[in-house]
């Protein structure tokens, strides 16, 4: 079971601590074979609307960055984990910037689903997506519109399944890592 | 004294849907009152000097609209950055009382609904930025200027002029739909495919270059 954590956090990572460590820990605890994208680390330029992944090399953009790595490895993944800090309830700039990115994987064609436009599906088959938050104490509001936020990417992103939680900074290590576990078995659908 | 308005641009396009419903929206302020000020974000991205500009013209303002895309269900990473250095940096503490924020949302979908995530992020950020929140229009069908969308701005510029916020009425009419989905669907679709055809790429439309990576074709 290939997963990929697609870490947002605005600096590298240092040491063996840190919530992707926590995340890595938790999904290679339930059998996940997890791949790392630092984001912050990568050369990956924002999207430029120019179109040019649906009308001129369709299925890969035409911006040959880092950007086509992460599109690959998130199709070639069972699970993908968008891991950021909360920024307004939102994603962060990297995070954000790979996002933006990932719509050479849809179709530019458009349908109906779930009684809204969108576009289309390209790939049979895509992954499930988890969204893991970061802040640093209790906001409601902001993990509500992240919750949000998560759900909408996986319509548009045809996740089969899909699950949102956040962690705080201020939490014990323990504290988090159960909620990361509980979010995993919630987008795995199940206790397997 | 005239007031100040300043447009920022959220698109890496200068003259796309976000920066047409910008500039109509700041063509319906009175200009015996207002004064007018235009500036994109993405450049901001790559040059300091730009970047202290937005700063200053932020701070000068009595009245910020964002005027942005869609993308993947909220604002454009470089809007996102944007947000994050305003927040974080002088122009917070700069902020002076009464500074309002407005945001007006354009999508490729033919649902205004869909921008809503990105309406309470900006609703948000105005908040945590103290500035005061002056509401927000969405407008779906790629910022298509139905007269729905030219009344929603007139209602729109009147409220942001008497200093209120933009009116639900105004919100409504943004948000109506101009066509039946099934329609947009057929009508996008071809806008796309004849796109795609400019360039040669029509008989491609369905590629999917990144099956390898699945794992030898497990589609």
């Amino acid at each position: 079971m290939r997963a990929l954590v697609m870490d947002g956090c605005e600096t590298a990572p240092a040491g063996t601590t840190g919530p992707h460590v926590l995340l890595r820990d938790a999904m290679e605890g339930r059998g996940w074979q997890v791949e790392t994208l630092h984001l912050c680390e990568m050369d990956i330029a924002p999207c430029a609307g120019c179109f040019g992944c649906w009308t001129r090399t369709p299925g890969e953009c035409v911006v040959a960055d880092a950007a086509r790595d992460v599109a690959r490895a998130y199709v070639g993944s069972e699970l993908v984990a968008l891991l950021t800090p909360v920024r307004f309830g939102g994603y962060g700039y990297h995070l954000k910037k790979a996002v933006d990115r990932l719509i050479p994987n849809i179709s530019p064609l458009f349908t109906v689903l779930h009684g809204e436009v969108h576009h289309a599906r390209r790939y049979l088959r895509y992954p499930a997506v988890l969204g893991v938050g970061i802040l640093p104490g209790p906001d409601t509001e902001g993990e509500a519109i992240f919750s949000r936020l998560v759900e909408r990417n996986a319509i548009n992103m045809r996740a089969p399944r899909h699950a949102a939680v956040t962690i705080q900074t201020s939490s014990e290590a323990e504290e988090s890592l159960n909620a990361l576990r509980a979010a995993l078995v919630r987008v795995e659908g199940g206790e397997r | 004294m005239k007031e100040r308005v300043l447009l920022l641009v959220g698109s890496p396009h200068a003259s796309g849907a976000s920066a047409m419903l910008g500039a109509q929206l700041l063509d319906r302020l009175p200009t015996d009152r207002w004064d007018t000020h235009t500036l994109r974000i993405y450049p901001t991205l790559s040059s300091d000097d730009r970047w202290r500009d937005l700063i200053d013209a932020v701070h000068g303002a009595d009245l910020i609209v964002l005027s942005a895309p869609l993308y993947v269900d909220a604002l454009p990473a470089a809007v996102t950055r944007a947000f994050e250095r305003l927040a974080a940096g002088p122009a917070v503490s700069g902020a002076r009382p009464g500074q309002r924020f407005m945001v007006l949302m354009n999508c490729g979908f033919l649902e205004a609904r869909q921008c809503e995530v990105a309406l309470s992020i900006c609703n948000r950020f105005a908040r945590e930025a103290g500035l005061q929140w002056a509401g927000g229009l969405s407008v779906g069908a790629a910022g298509r200027m139905t007269p729905y969308v030219q009344e929603a701005l007139d209602l729109a510029a009147a409220a942001l002029d008497a200093g209120d916020e933009v009116p639900s009425a105004a919100v409504a009419l943004a948000s109506k739909p101009p066509m039946p989905a099934w329609l947009y669907v057929v009508v996008a679709s071809a806008f796309m495919w004849f796109e795609a055809r400019k360039h040669g790429a029509h008989r491609r439309l369905g590629a999917r270059p990144y099956v390898p990576a699945m794992g030898g074709g497990r589609e």
